[in-house]
């Protein structure tokens, strides 16, 4: 009789542990498309995005999920153009997603938005640059970061606004260099930068084109050298901008303000590669802004998203990617989906046409107001802005806009032979 | 054309004929089952990728000319017809043929001047040239809006070359896939195509042969660019949106080339092969495995091309193709009613040689004067005079490094010599190159060391030399047939020229040359090598050759063979003429003896 | 006006060290073994990251680093040479230069798989830090990388000249059936090149480290300027490498600085067409590229 019994039980408790993995098998997810660069060129941007991306989908899945569900990612990989439609339309067709999160690398997402407009998928964008994504009325695509005419026009103003004051300058006098990597994105900014500049009535003295891909850039150095700009506008990416700068150091040129775009400088490689050299090094990006100047929503999500980032990826300072990844996607997560209540998109669209947030919510203080169709710029988050942001003392700290300024700016820059007796 | 006669039909009614046919239809129809835009996309993509690996195919397989540079073709098709298009208006299908004809203008301007780098130097100008151009559309921003690229607006209209379905990007790429297969066919079937897979083979024995090395390569690479363009104004309409990055891609250039490797490189079906193994398992793999981790999907796709080439560099196909065609050959053949037996054969030509020392008999046909070449300080000819009369065979004798060989190739234009004249039926031929001109004004010839077309049949070899004289493949065909039947090499018409044994390899290279229709021909020590038996026999083709009415120059260290066939002997020493006059004197001419065999005898 | 002229000769003399450096091992293969190597970047890439690698977790200089890398690529070049170079020696060159180029897309995503695609930077001081001369300015790591370069050439030129085995190395590159006839174990000397020119490059990445960040696609930027040089250079010699390299450095940064940086690599590409086109042999060279 015992014996039975023991047999018994012991056959309940083996089938109960196989009963247990079923339910989790089944839980249901939602299921969002998610299509970056992972591989190839752009792999480490791409991600850098998947990244931020990642935290606020992990954030809310603590928070239970969207409509009690866990989110789910199928990934497309954009490794080049033609690559991007077939991941698109994989993702949309065989995968059946209703709802794309992503972009980055403005000849991608162009293909790609293509397929998402002609299928009414609504595609997230968090970043590419390109303005003609938004110029085309295309109304299931919405995109979160500022277009690189924003870029230039705002730096211009800057320069005029602050630097020149700050260096005792008047603008007319001031010597602006502009120089950029020679693709999309260099060359789009530059070209807004340098009439915006000659509008404030300042001088461009050298405008200059550069492969990304350069091993050696002393000739550019030179040229500037001979032109004796006071002021350095940048659009680069890492890798061009850290090889400018150490050639500047090598071949002793010096700027009294060095002006990037994006989120090179800001990159915590360009500290890593520079060190101390990088303190006085401005550029326009985002950044994590000072918990002072937000609400207390703003303050607490930056709090937990930074802390994740540090525990999840090790990323001590997110750069722009980590951060406008992470933030178009918390406010797709946590705000515009479980507004919407499904995944179709036209329950989507409305939910994100009537997103109004205050920049002061954001943990990167910036807001969110998307252009309805109609609208020259329909699916442009009409609040996205960028931070003026300043190595100092090896912190990277926002300067301008006041309203979440950290610290002043400090101008100019030391030359080189000061930064060495600085040590 | 090959295609169109009735000989097509005969073909089809084959199961090498119908077989594939039956495939292109139903890959054709397959939309009507396959819906889903994915993977209607993935066949675009395929049929696109065989598209452009085929017509590159046509140059970097059939023409040997390993070129990495296509995308210049590609980004010159996309930016022309897109330029065209947002600037002026002009419909893309226009602007796609001004496209291609600027494309193939340009690889005429590339490949003129690079056809005679080797291999891998040739490659790397090609590189080179793509490299130049992307720049340049980087650089002329003006024109090309630079870095930025060209948008193209969504318009959908077929007069615009832009759908809104994939259905018609789906037959248009399946069209030019079609397109580059029918001309891949018919360049091997051409004469044409016969002359590149000379060239690779030998390109030597082919312009003596009186293939035109640069003109065929040229017309190869001109044909493969004008392809590649129009691929390129497909691909930036499908994609709508241009950009130096994407079409002048170096990454772009390697595929096709892979595509056609891991296929079969100078194949027609090996292409094909390639992109419909590759580009699905491309999409698949990044599909799988890249949302895995970053990189494995082309770790994997790295490690394939690796271990194809390494184990089978020539491709999938060589290995398929036996296994294709027999199974073809259980496949019954369609007839409608018996065909006729092979009629073409049977137009026998009794006296292939008899077209030969025809029209005006001259005593003279070939006169040198005074013929002189020196390399650095060696004067490997010097001064050297003869002449050599309508139907006699002439021997060319003389020590090692007397300039015999030489001569022959002052004569036959591989050399250019510093002095002196050649005058071959009356008309001066000095200097001129290339060697397949001299060909063509009649003069043929042997090498030393053999230089068979290895992996051409027997019948192929001496179709070669051929074709030089008429276009018509078929007739030649016939007429070669019978060049071999007369030097005996009848059981070996469909060997591949690498298996035969020395001597037969040194009658098909007579025949090859016989098969010029030459006036003249030089046998560069044909005896060598031979035994006892084997030069009997051989002095009785010379004579039978010489029976037909040409004339020979032969050049000889045979005694034997140099006294029974020699009217009269020229004998060379340190390049310069010792002696000259009938086979009797000779021996007994005292310098003769001397430049032989030394003073102290 | 003359200071200026004086400079950019400097940086460009420089730079061409730097170039001829990473040239130098390709010569080599090339000249012996008729072998282009399309993943000769990506063994560059590896030396590179080695030298990070071992900065980064155990705080080994780049320049002493490079004691380290030279063993453990004479290493690679064998194995490389036996798995890869080998069963592909006499096969058309269609497949030769598609074996390296499948090696070059392995090594490539390797990388990216291991490492991920993050830049990796190495800050030592001596890597930023310059000599000043009458207003002239040297960059000090360069230098060293130039005085390497020659160290390299010097060293190379008389190993092949003056030892026996140099000889039936340069034997064995001349003309490969009469060395094997003469009784050279060619298949040894492919080993030996090919491991010597592995070696090479070695030490390129590690004196590159500290001037360049390194990346899984850092090879691509400085493969076509290497072939470049040693076309230009003509194949298998090294002085030719070293004087090609040189060359490349100046027209690059004299006419960056005089037309315009954007169109450099246009320039040296014409003048790589150039070279191939009228003078095949290069610089140096004294075998012909033309059949």
């Amino acid at each position: 009789m015992r014996s039975y019994f023991i047999k018994l039980s012991i056959v309940i408790l083996a089938t109960s542990f196989l009963m247990v993995p079923l339910p989790l098998i089944a839980e249901e997810t939602v299921k969002i498309g998610c299509l970056l660069p992972f591989t190839g060129p752009l792999a480490l941007e791409g991600k850098q995005t998947w990244e931020g991306i990642n935290i606020a989908a992990d954030m809310q899945n603590d928070r239970g999920g969207i409509w009690g569900k866990k989110i789910e990612f199928v990934k497309g990989d954009t490794t080049t153009p033609d690559s991007a439609i077939a991941e698109a339309e994989r993702l949309i067709k065989v995968d059946g997603m209703k709802l794309i999160v992503g972009g980055y690398s403005s000849s991608r997402t162009m293909a790609a938005s293509e397929i998402t407009e002609k299928y009414k998928t609504v595609f997230w964008i968090t970043t590419a640059v390109a303005g003609p994504i938004t110029e085309r009325g295309y109304i299931y695509l919405y995109r979160y970061n500022a277009p690189s005419g924003y870029f230039g026009a705002v730096k211009a103003q800057f320069v005029h606004d602050v630097i020149a004051p700050k260096l005792g300058i008047k603008p007319q006098d001031l010597r602006v260099a502009i120089i950029h990597e020679d693709t999309l994105w260099g060359s789009t900014v530059a070209d807004v930068e340098q009439p915006e500049c000659e509008k404030l009535g300042m001088k461009v003295v050298v405008k200059k084109g550069y492969s990304a891909k350069a091993v050696d850039l002393s000739p550019l150095i030179m040229t500037l050298k001979a032109a004796k700009p006071d002021v350095v506008l940048i659009t680069g990416y890492v890798n061009d901008t850290n090889l400018y700068y150490r050639q500047c150091k090598e071949q002793d040129f010096n700027m009294k303000a060095f002006f990037g775009s994006g989120a090179v400088i800001g990159h915590p490689e360009f500290l890593e590669a520079q060190g101390k050299d990088a303190n006085y090094v401005l550029t326009l990006s985002h950044k994590a802004v000072d918990p002072k100047r937000l609400s207390p929503e703003g303050r607490a999500v930056q709090e937990e998203a930074l802390r994740r980032f540090k525990e999840k990826y090790e990323v001590a300072n997110p750069g722009s990617l980590h951060l406008v990844g992470f933030e178009a996607a918390w406010n797709l997560f946590h705000y515009v989906l479980p507004k919407a209540g499904s995944l179709d998109p036209e329950a989507v669209r409305k939910a994100a046409l009537e997103f109004d947030k205050p920049y002061n919510d954001s943990m990167i203080g910036i807001g969110c107001k998307y252009a309805p169709p109609g609208h020259p710029k329909a699916g442009q988050n009409l609040r996205a802005q960028m931070f003026t942001q300043q190595w100092q003392n090896e912190k990277l700290v926002a300067v301008w806009p006041e309203a979440i300024a950290e610290a002043e700016v400090m101008l100019p820059m030391p030359t080189w032979d000061e930064r060495k007796k600085m040590r | 054309m090959y295609f169109l006669s009735r000989d097509t039909l005969r073909r089809i009614r084959r199961p090498q004929g119908y077989v594939p046919l039956i495939l292109i239809i139903v890959l054709g129809l397959s939309p009507l089952i396959v819906r889903n835009p994915f993977y209607v996309h993935i066949f675009v993509m395929t049929f696109f990728y065989a598209a452009m690996s085929g017509a590159w195919n046509l140059i970097g397989g059939f023409g040997g000319q390993l070129s990495l540079g296509h995308t210049a073709f590609f980004g010159i098709g996309a930016y022309t017809s897109t330029l065209l298009f947002l600037n002026f208006g002009i419909s893309p299908w226009i602007g796609m043929w001004a496209g291609a004809l600027l494309a193939a203008l340009t690889s005429a301007g590339i490949g003129y001047p690079c056809f005679r780098l080797r291999g891998p130097f040739f490659c790397l100008a090609t590189i080179a040239f793509a490299e130049v151009l992307r720049i340049l559309a980087i650089y002329w921003r003006g024109l090309t809006k630079g870095g930025v690229g060209l948008i193209i607006p969504s318009q959908p209209s077929p007069i615009n070359y832009m759908f809104g379905g994939k259905l018609p990007y789906f037959y248009i790429a399946f069209a030019l896939m079609i397109a580059v297969i029918l001309v891949s066919i018919g360049t091997e079937r051409s004469r044409w195509g016969f002359y590149l897979r000379a060239l690779r083979e030998d390109e030597d024995a082919a312009e003596a042969s009186g293939v035109g090395a640069t003109r065929s390569k040229l017309y190869a690479m001109m044909v493969s660019a004008f392809v590649t363009a129009l691929g390129g104004t497909f691909y930036a309409q499908y994609l709508i949106f241009v950009d130096p990055d994407i079409v002048f891609s170096l990454h772009f250039s390697i595929q096709l080339a892979m595509l056609a490797i891991i296929g079969g490189v100078g194949s027609v079906a090996g292409p094909v092969i390639g992109s419909f193994i590759l580009t699905p398992l491309d999409v698949f793999l990044r599909g799988w495995l890249g949302g895995l981790y970053a990189g494995v999907s082309f770790l994997v796709y790295g490690l394939t091309l690796l271990v194809v080439v390494i184990i089978m560099p020539f491709g999938i196909w060589v290995w398929l193709k036996g296994r294709y065609h027999s199974t073809l050959a259980k496949l019954p053949e369609i007839s409608l009613r018996p065909a006729p037996a092979g009629v073409a054969a049977a137009a026998s030509i009794e006296q292939p040689l008899a077209a030969f020392g025809s029209e005006r008999r001259r005593e003279r046909l070939l006169e040198v004067k005074g013929l002189s070449v020196s390399f650095g300080g060696l004067h490997a000819v010097s001064d050297v005079d003869f002449v050599v009369r309508e139907g006699e065979i002439l021997g060319l004798i003389g020590p090692n490094g007397a300039g015999k060989t030489t001569l022959f190739n002052l004569i036959t234009g591989f050399i250019r010599p510093d002095s002196g004249q050649v005058i071959l039926d009356g008309r001066t031929i000095t200097g001129v190159q290339p060697p397949n001109k001299i060909c063509r004004k009649g003069i043929g010839r042997t090498f030393q060391l053999v230089k068979p077309f290895n992996n051409l049949t027997v019948l192929e070899n001496v179709m070669v030399g051929g074709l030089s004289r008429s276009k018509d493949v078929e007739r030649v065909e016939a007429e070669s047939l019978a060049i071999v039947g007369l030097l005996g090499l009848a059981d070996y018409v469909d060997v591949a020229a690498l298996n035969l044994t020395l001597s037969n390899r040194k009658r098909l290279e007579i025949a090859r040359a016989l098969a010029t229709k030459p006036k003249l021909l030089l046998l560069d020590e044909v005896m060598a090598g031979l035994n006892p038996k084997e030069i009997n026999k051989a002095i009785e083709l010379v004579k039978h050759i010489r029976g037909q009415g040409l004339t020979i120059i032969m050049v000889e260290h045979v005694m034997k063979a140099i006294m029974s066939l020699a009217d009269r002997i020229v004998v060379l020493h340190h390049g310069e003429k010792i002696a000259d006059g009938p086979p009797a004197e000779i021996t007994k001419d005292r310098r003769v003896v001397v430049a032989y065999l030394g003073e102290e005898i | 006006m003359i200071q200026t002229i004086l400079q950019l000769a400097i940086n460009g003399i420089l730079l061409g060290g730097v170039y001829a450096l990473i040239s130098i091992g390709l010569t080599l293969i090339f000249g012996v073994m008729n072998i282009i190597n399309f993943a000769h970047g990506e063994f560059l890439m590896l030396s590179m990251y080695i030298t990070f690698w071992l900065f980064h977790l155990y705080g080994v200089d780049p320049y002493l680093s490079i004691l380290l890398i030279m063993p453990l690529f004479f290493l690679l070049g064998i194995f490389v040479q036996r798995v890869i170079i080998q069963p592909i020696l006499n096969a058309p060159h269609i497949a030769q230069i598609f074996a390296t180029v499948g090696l070059s897309i392995v090594m490539q995503n390797a990388a990216l798989l291991a490492w991920k695609a993050d830049y990796r930077s190495i800050r030592v001081d001596y890597g930023i830090s310059n000599i000043k001369v009458s207003g002239l300015i040297i960059s000090f790591p360069r230098l060293v990388t130039f005085a390497i370069a020659i160290a390299i050439v010097m060293g190379l030129f008389i190993f092949l000249k003056e030892t026996l085995i140099g000889k039936a190395i340069r034997a064995t590159a001349q003309n490969a059936r009469a060395a094997l006839l003469m009784g050279i174990n060619t298949k040894r000397i492919y080993y030996l090149a090919f491991a010597l020119g592995t070696v090479c490059v070695g030490i390129a990445g590690g004196l590159l480290a500290p001037l360049y960040p390194t990346f899984p696609t850092v090879g691509s930027f400085f493969v076509l300027i290497a072939f470049v040089i040693v076309v230009l250079g003509g194949m298998g010699s090294m002085v030719g490498a070293f004087l090609g390299g040189l060359l490349i450095g100046i027209v690059e940064v004299f006419s960056g600085f005089y037309i315009d940086l954007a169109l450099k690599e246009l320039f040296y590409f014409i003048v790589f067409i150039s070279i191939l086109i009228f003078r095949p042999s290069g610089l140096m060279g004294k075998r012909g590229l033309a059949r």
